[in-house]
């Protein structure tokens, strides 16, 4: 007899496609998540476009110093993603376009991201229960 | 003559920016560049309104973000360093704002009419 494969679902999807370092998108992106998660829910966020380049190894957990307060530390985007993933385990999922990481040579990204081809979108939107499309091209 | 510098708008990136936003830049580049003029246009003129309520934070998972950017603190600095600010009048009062709602030091005024003193800046740039 064969056997079925149970799809997992997800609450919610964010799609995320507007630049960041251009408005607060991305921070709302992440206050969105985190009362998600704060509800026991969860979340899958897909990032499009220069949204790739937040988790690249390279920028490390920590941002460049800041000059004129050098006494701070600041986390870095990436060292964000890994702390929203790494604390929730199992209930939120930050997928990573490929195409848009190739296209913009995000080669290396932490391990706690997932890369998902853009042919995957449709399926990934079919697997949670509501999405949010944040942004534009 | 130092450099004047246009600001049209705020708020670029509160999580993946933090510190590093453009009045950082204008803060780090300003006495290099021999002094600055800022004007801050557009959404940008909230940055010289004297803030109200507490100062916000962002929680990720365990962590809490509270060194956020500060608009108000970067411009009571680019004050302290001997820079000028002004903001454009006209887009100040886009927000329902006016003069006495700014930080003390900035000047409010129609900034289309600094266009006549261009020539007289040894740069200027749009940001």
């Amino acid at each position: 007899m064969a056997g079925f494969v149970e799809r997992r679902r997800w609450d919610l999807l964010i799609v995320l496609t507007a630049p960041p370092h251009t408005d607060d998108t991305l921070t709302t992106v992440l206050r969105l998540a985190q009362a998600v998660l704060d509800q026991g829910r969860s979340v899958r966020i897909w990032a499009c476009g220069y949204n790739t380049v937040l988790t690249q190894e390279s920028l490390g957990d920590k941002k460049p110093g800041n000059l004129l307060a050098p006494d701070r530390e600041h986390p870095s985007a990436a060292g964000l993603v890994r702390r929203l993933v790494s604390d929730h385990p199992g209930r939120v999922s930050w997928i990573v376009c490929t195409a848009c990481s190739a296209e913009r040579g995000a080669a290396h990204h932490v391990p706690e991201v997932r890369l998902r081809s853009v042919a995957r979108l449709a399926a990934t939107m079919e697997a949670a229960e509501r999405t949010v499309y944040i942004g534009g091209f | 003559m130092p450099y004047l510098v246009m600001i049209d708008r705020g708020y670029r990136g509160t999580a993946e920016a933090q510190f590093f936003d453009t009045l950082y830049g204008m803060l780090t580049f300003g006495e290099q560049l021999g002094g600055l003029d800022v004007v801050l246009r557009g959404s940008a003129v909230t940055a010289a309104v004297v803030p109200e309520g507490e100062r916000p934070t962002l929680r990720v998972g365990s962590l809490v973000l509270e060194n956020l950017p500060d608009p108000a603190e970067s411009v009571r600095a680019l004050l302290d360093a001997g820079h000028g600010v002004a903001v454009d009048a006209p887009d100040l009062a886009e927000f329902g704002l006016g003069a006495a709602d700014l930080l003390p030091g900035v000047r409010c005024l129609d900034t289309t009419r600094l266009a006549n003193r261009w020539s007289q800046y040894d740069g200027v740039w749009f940001l």
